[in-house]
């Protein structure tokens, strides 16, 4: 009888609680969420093809459209914070993916306020996609914060390195970059779609 | 009671903390993915074909099919996720080898729309083939982004391999290429028919 008490304690010991949003096991907090942009492919990709359209503007408009990222990333915090969730917020980021690809590979001469309100969408998206489960206001706080300097650094050094290119190679490099999102996010849509 | 302290201990071995959404099998997503399109020898010698193409019949051709055929083989991949039925893909990615090869070692120049069409067909078949072996897991993603980045990689290949055409030494070689990839598409399509 102590065996078994001693059997069913340890496999007590051995179970953990169900981590619904925690990209790596164990990580949680500020980490986490620091962690999460970066290892969610759905996010990589859409943050990539963002700062790739961000790279295509003059430095005072990049600086103008993360700031427009951060804004809408602090609004979506506050719909967080009251209590606000989005069930399919990871596929409107891959139709986000796939549209912004789309735009890449078409080459389109897109104008400031429509990027931007395409990086106020993408921000909530991915904000609300990254909603941690745990419990304390404290901890998603932390998370969000880690989850929204991530993302922001993602697309300063994305548009930071297409912005640097020689505009012959940048042109090119660009569009196939985007077609390679857009061929991506839409296959996986599909496959989102038809589940 | 002793066996029972034994499975519990051999249990704690087996136990893992339920996450859903997680980076885990990231890498490996991406890797399968990735390898899809090299373990196909047809779908080798189709992506350098149209790379070695793009390259012979210069800019815009040079970028524009290595970005049109993403798009259009993420088409094929949507009907193959959706299981609509494409009759003979197999014989489609032959036949994808066989013509675009013909094509580099014929020295065809047709107009660019003409290639486009040509090269976006197959490439039809080729998202087919590879849309309906998508993973419907977490990693599909990483997955499909593996495959279309190899697919490229093939394509940029071709490219510059392609680029010695302008070269009169560099011409000989390419347009032998495009016949050894043809040569090869004949031989995938013997073994189908």
């Amino acid at each position: 009888m102590r065996r078994a008490a001693l059997a069913a304690g340890l496999l007590c010991y051995a179970t953990s609680g169900a981590e619904a949003h925690n990209v790596i096991p164990g990580t949680s907090g500020f980490t986490g969420g620091l962690l999460h942009p970066l290892l969610v492919p759905s996010h990589v990709l859409a943050l990539i093809a963002l700062g790739l359209l961000i790279g295509a503007f003059r430095r005072r408009t990049q600086f103008a459209l993360l700031a427009a990222f951060v804004i809408a990333s602090l609004a979506s915090f506050a719909l967080i914070a009251m209590a606000y969730s989005a069930s399919r917020a990871e596929t409107l980021i891959l139709c986000l993916a796939a549209v912004t690809g789309l735009m890449l590979a078409a080459n389109l001469a897109l104008s400031a306020p429509f990027c931007a309100a395409l990086a106020a969408f993408m921000a909530a998206a991915i904000l609300f996609d990254s909603v941690p489960s745990v419990l304390t206001v404290r901890e998603t706080a932390l998370s969000l914060a880690g989850t929204v300097l991530s993302a922001v650094a993602i697309l300063a050094a994305t548009a930071g390195i297409s912005a640097a290119l020689p505009p012959s190679v940048k042109t090119i490099a660009v569009r196939i970059a985007g077609s390679w999102i857009a061929a991506s996010a839409v296959m996986v849509l599909a496959l989102r779609l038809s589940a | 009671m002793r066996r029972a302290a034994v499975v519990a201990l051999l249990t704690l071995f087996t136990v893992s903390s339920a996450a859903a959404h997680t980076g885990e099998g990231l890498a490996g997503g991406f890797g399968g993915g990735f390898v899809h399109p090299l373990l196909g020898p047809d779908h080798i010698a189709a992506m350098l074909a149209v790379g070695l193409w793009g390259a012979f019949l210069g800019a815009p051709a040079l970028w524009l099919l290595p970005v049109a055929f993403p798009l259009v083989m993420a088409m094929g991949g949507v009907l193959g996720i959706l299981g609509v039925p494409l009759p003979g893909i197999e014989i489609g990615i032959a036949v994808s080898a066989v013509v675009l090869g013909l094509m580099v070692a014929l020295a065809a120049k047709p107009h660019i729309a003409v290639a486009a069409i040509l090269v976006g067909a197959f490439a039809i078949f080729h998202g087919h083939a590879h849309g309906t072996e998508l993973p419907a897991g977490a990693n599909a993603l990483a997955y499909a982004l593996g495959f279309v980045v190899a697919t490229g990689l093939l394509h940029l290949a071709g490219i510059g391999f392609g680029l010695l055409a302008q070269y009169p030494g560099g011409r000989v070689a390419v347009r032998a290429a495009g016949g050894a990839i043809a040569f090869a598409g004949l031989i995938f399509l013997g073994r189908l028919i």
